[in-house]
């Protein structure tokens, strides 16, 4: 039944055999153990999911595991490069961008992917990309500052 | 939900009516139906694979034709379990001649219940009119090859 | 003192959080751990007949499967509500597992263990339930009339209680005297909280030490612990550890003792192994408690120049299908006592009927009561005023209790200990610049357009609660709370707290009052949560309680180490006690420089070579905090909203809220608070409720179909303050957590109102969808 993969994730290359039903979260938090990634819903509305999958912003709950197969995922534990933060990681403890903290590493991967296509966005742009991303304690507004703050010190 | 609607099939009531209760029959018109068994006198029992938005489910289903007064009436009763929840139809039937066609109109109450209700309750009644259309056609092409069939 | 109190300081708890290494409970994995998938009724009410466990049992990997019976017979007792309303609030037994009646669809019928998540649930879909389907209702305006579907058969007429406050002769007589009478009929919809994370629950079993550990993802880890072993199980709390460690979010919803958590205990008990759930989002749809529903008449009387009278409030509250932990104070205590609101009026009279249904339970849910209160009090002002021909601000000011009558005691028990709310109003009115915006929509309503203006004055009793009054209203708990401060040798400290943090920045603000406390870096304080193992006691963190209550028991015990340290000081100087004073961070001789630090002092105290007698070795004291009444946080929010007539959709242009909290601890964290707040009353204003269909199905039961608001449907929000320190607390502060959410719906709806008052509109129900908006303009 099972499928071998070989999957690189945040640099380091896996090579497992999964279920055709395993779904890429799954095998991230239950194979892999980063556990970073999180599922806070079954129909790919929330975003707390989101990986990079060779490069893009993926809900890694709409994907097998199986499609991952050859394929570079980056998750927010390979995000901050020899342990300096990130700049979206650094806006977001600056700027309040988080409270519970159950969002955020979908938030921060969804705004990373947004941000290389739009590295100067304006509010309403930044609000319109990050729609895929629900967050329950912050009302937004800090997530928008920490995205504008981290794209202004990115460029 | 309620359902409604009419059909006209090319055949007057007298001829229809014993297709209509035709387990053969309605095992081929029902949508997704499979493995129809017969437990009695109009009562039935079938597997029914259901696919509506993201969600597909088998349901096993017991249904009943009821109060039948040949060649006017029937009433359709369903319900069924599955892995999606479940769920439970009741129609009424008439059979209204027109010009030596039918014109079948039903008119009844579905319900379902679970994981489709929940997530699939936007495409419940799309899909439930959807089938029901479906089964129509699919009805009056075993009319007209009865039909046919019986004519050659 | 005050370095850091009042600062923004950037939160101690992010780093984990940004970089992925929270540790909620799903995350937690355990050797030999198994995996539970519950079986849930897809009815709302059905007599179970039988139930066939053995398909699944043979299911490969499948451990074990429980049903109700299962959890009978070994003596698990039902879950217990902590809120007794009335002497005669009838409390029928809420069943762990269902038994013999399923009363909601998601009613727990049978537990499958697995060795996997995955077979779990394929097993799941093995089990056979027979059930007999029986009528159902799940409007509780209909679940009280004669004939209704009984959800318990010993509440007749589904009702649970009723309940009253206030003099119901005097505001009956007041209002047959009042010159105007303002009458509105409001539905508060039932709401769903949807925490970003699903609750999740390990039970972790050690038979050798006889020893039981909880991971749960609860507001609440200590109330937990005493509900399900006093209670529940039966077993000694001793025995039991519960630990609630990074939650995602609770809003209210994970205050309560839920039935897996007795599940994963009891399934490891019998097991010897670890046994996991974790609720899929349809699952907490299900069965995370709802918040709200509410259907309510209130009629306002005024005399002729628009002085209130009195107000009368008849409330029917849906409470599901079963009493959940403090389901009956919520639509009562918490929501008739805040009715006065910022006003000064003689009478008030309400009425709540708790009324069972066959839906979820429904529980506390951001604000609790209090913005149902809200809703009905500034829905009733701003129709009153427009009734009255007065201005809606004007109308609130008359009738405003003025800044110098506190303490103000108000017809429904409560007594304000402070307050400046024209002080509130004229500070959001100028930042809003209210004067221009009337204009604006004068002559926006000339071309067509529809603005409309809407304020929002609230009051929140919050700072739950003095435990002399949660006994007098019911509540089976002291509402106090607990807190530990551990000076370790080198001058480290820890903190232990009752409170538990789900995203409110504990691990900061606390550490923030720590280190001012005792001239040390918040780098130095690390501050524990969520353990009952590491912490006295706790009843955990809801009601905006934590700070106020949390936070001053901190200050007690930071008080109780500057006592000993000073002693220690005293010693160490060779000076009297009764010159030592702590001044800038020290231990200081008073008029000398001769100075010591917590540091010091505190290596002292864990080498004590050279003590007198009667000077104990250690640095480490316990505190109990009590408060003396609730905090009474205030304020004004005014937003300005533009409908587009062509599609009813709401727009909001401008949104301002003037909060007075008392002091504050960490701007930063409380503007958060707010916006947050903000974000969940604006929902429910515009987006959010929960709909049933007739038969007791959730038809909003994913996130497809109930609207959570997104970052591109809310405004940039002005967030500003007055402090009016709280009296009565060492740190004067009041609460923050809910004061948005109190404020905005009923803000929001105003606002609403106020763009389509001039077409005859008087009402319309939320959520104030396009549709719904759309129709009110176009009568149809």
């Amino acid at each position: 039944m099972g499928h071998s993969i070989k999957v690189t994730v945040n640099g380091v290359t896996h090579e497992a055999t999964v279920e055709p039903r395993m779904l890429l979260v799954q095998f991230l938090r239950e194979v892999l153990l980063l556990t970073g990634t999180h599922i806070g819903c079954d129909t790919s509305q929330c975003g707390a999911c989101t990986v990079l999958v060779d490069g893009v912003a993926t809900k890694s709950c709409t994907m097998f595991a199986v499609q991952a197969d050859g394929k570079e995922i980056t998750t927010i534990e390979g995000l901050a490069a020899n342990g300096d933060l990130h700049p979206l990681q650094k806006a977001f403890w600056e700027e309040h961008g988080l409270q519970c903290g159950f969002c955020t590493p979908g938030v921060i991967m969804s705004s990373y992917d947004f941000l290389k296509r739009n590295p100067n966005p304006t509010e309403e742009e930044i609000r319109h990309a990050l729609e895929g991303n629900y967050c329950r304690c912050t009302g937004y507004q800090n997530i928008v500052k920490a995205v504008k703050k981290a794209a202004q010190s990115m460029s | 939900m309620k359902i409604q609607g009419d059909v006209v099939l090319p055949a007057a009531p007298e001829k229809l009516w014993e297709l209509l209760l035709d387990p053969q029959i309605i095992a081929e018109i029902l949508p997704g139906c499979k493995d129809l068994k017969q437990t009695g006198p109009d009562h039935y029992e079938a597997v029914i694979e259901a696919k509506i938005g993201p969600i597909s489910s088998r349901y096993q289903t017991r249904f009943s034709l009821l109060d039948q007064k040949p060649y006017e009436s029937y009433r359709l009763h369903i319900e069924g379990e599955g892995k999606g929840g479940f769920v439970r139809g009741d129609a009424a039937i008439r059979l209204i001649p027109e010009n030596g066609q039918t014109r079948l109109v039903y008119e009844g109450e579905g319900n379902v219940g679970g994981m489709i209700a929940r997530i699939g309750q936007r495409l419940v009644e799309a899909a439930a009119k959807m089938l029901i259309q479906r089964g129509f056609d699919d009805l009056r092409k075993k009319v007209e090859e009865r039909l046919h069939s019986k004519s050659t | 003192m005050a370095n850091y109190i009042g600062s923004s300081l950037k939160r101690k708890e992010d780093r984990r959080f940004i970089t992925g290494k929270g540790t909620y409970t799903d995350d937690i994995v355990l050797p030999n751990m198994t995996y539970a998938y519950i079986v849930r009724s897809p009815h709302a009410h059905a007599r179970i007949k039988a139930i066939h466990t053995d398909k699944a049992l043979a299911h490969p990997g499948v451990v074990a499967v429980f049903t109700g019976k299962d959890l009978q017979d070994d003596g698990v007792n039902p879950l217990p509500t902590g809120w007794q309303i009335t002497d005669s609030m009838i409390e029928p037994p809420h069943p762990v597992v269902a038994v013999d009646r399923v009363r909601y669809v998601g009613d727990p019928v049978a537990v499958v263990v697995a060795e996997s998540r995955a077979a779990a649930k394929d097993a799941a879909e093995l089990v056979e339930v027979d059930y007999e389907v029986l009528p159902a209702v799940v409007d509780a305006t209909k679940a009280i009339e004669d004939g209704a579907p009984l959800v318990h058969d010993e509440a007749p007429n589904n009702l649970s209680f009723t309940w009253e406050l206030g003099d119901k002769a005097a505001t009956d007589e007041a209002l047959s005297k009042a010159a105007h009478i303002t009458r509105l009929e409001i539905i508060n919809q039932r709401l769903i909280p949807n925490a970003m994370e699903p609750r999740s629950a390990i039970g972790d079993y050690h038979p050798a030490r006889d020893e039981l550990t909880l991971y749960t993802s609860s507001q609440n880890p200590h109330l937990i612990r005493l509900l399900m072993c006093a209670f529940v199980l039966g077993i000694p709390e001793h025995k039991v550890r519960v630990i609630s460690p990074d939650v995602g979010g609770g809003f209210g919803s994970k205050i309560f003792h839920y039935p897996e958590e007795v599940i994963v205990s009891w399934s490891s008990r019998k097991l010897g192994r670890p046994v996991k759930w974790t609720a899929e989002r349809s699952e907490s749809f299900l069965t995370d408690a709802h918040g709200r529903d509410h259907y309510t008449v209130a009629e306002m009387g005024m005399d002729e120049d628009g002085t209130i009278l009195a107000l009368r409030v008849n409330t029917i509250a849906n409470l599901g299908a079963y009493l959940s932990t403090f389901a009956g104070g919520i639509p009562t205590w918490l929501y008739g006592t805040l009715l006065a609101g910022q006003y000064k009026y003689p009478h008030i009279y309400v009425q709540t009927k708790g009324v069972f249904t066959h839906t979820t339970p429904v529980d506390a849910y951001r604000g609790a009561g209090r913005p149902e209160a809200t809703f009905v009090l500034e829905r009733l002002m701003d129709t009153a005023a427009r009734e009255l021909g007065m201005d809606p601000a004007e109308f609130r000011r008359k009738n405003f209790i003025p800044a110098d009558a506190f303490p103000y005691e108000t017809p429904v028990v409560l007594t304000y200990d402070s307050g400046n709310y024209e002080g509130s109003l004229e500070k959001a009115m100028q930042l809003i610049d209210y004067k221009k915006w009337r204009e604006e929509q004068a002559k926006a309503r000339n071309q067509g357009r529809l603005i409309g203006i809407g304020i929002s004055c609230y009051i929140e009793a919050c700072g739950i609660a003095p435990s002399k009054v949660a006994g007098a209203i019911g509540v089976r708990a002291g509402l106090y709370e607990g807190a530990s401060i551990r000076v370790h040798p080198t001058g480290q400290v820890t903190v232990y707290t009752g409170a538990h943090s789900h995203g409110q920045g504990h691990e900061t603000t606390f550490a923030q009052i720590v280190a001012d406390g005792l001239g040390i870096s918040p780098d130095n304080v690390e501050v524990v949560h969520g353990d009952t193992a590491q912490i006295p006691f706790g009843m955990g963190t809801y009601g905006s309680r934590s700070l106020a209550v949390g936070g001053s028991a901190i200050w007690r015990a930071v008080e109780k180490i500057r006592e000993k340290a000073k002693k220690i000081a005293a010693h160490k100087l060779e000076a009297s006690e009764d010159d030592i004073v702590f001044e800038d961070g020290k231990w200081v001789v008073k008029g000398t420089d001769r100075a010591l630090t917590l540091g010091e002092i505190a290596l002292t105290a864990y080498v004590p070579h050279d003590y007198p007698e009667g000077l104990e070795p250690g640095l480490e004291e316990n505190s109990f905090y009590d408060p003396s009444n609730f905090t009474f946080p205030f304020g004004t929010h005014i937003s300005v909203v533009e409908i587009d007539p062509e599609t009813g959709k709401v727009q909001i242009l401008r949104y301002v809220a003037v909060d007075d909290v008392g002091n504050v601890i960490n701007p930063m964290i409380v503007e958060g608070q707010v916006h947050g707040g903000l974000a969940q009353g604006i929902g429910q204003a515009l987006w959010e409720g929960a709909v049933y269909d007739e038969n007791g199905q959730l038809l909003t039961g994913s996130m497809m179909d109930y609207a959570i608001p997104k970052a591109d449907d809310l405004p940039h929000f002005e967030v500003d303050r007055t402090v009016t320190p709280c009296p009565h607390n060492p740190l004067g502060v009041k609460g923050a957590g809910e004061t948005g959410t109190i404020a905005s719906t009923a803000c929001i709806a105003n606002a609403v109102v106020d763009a389509v008052s001039h077409l005859g509109i008087k009402d319309i129900p939320m959520p104030l969808t396009p549709e719904r908006v759309w129709r009110a303009i176009h009568g149809k």
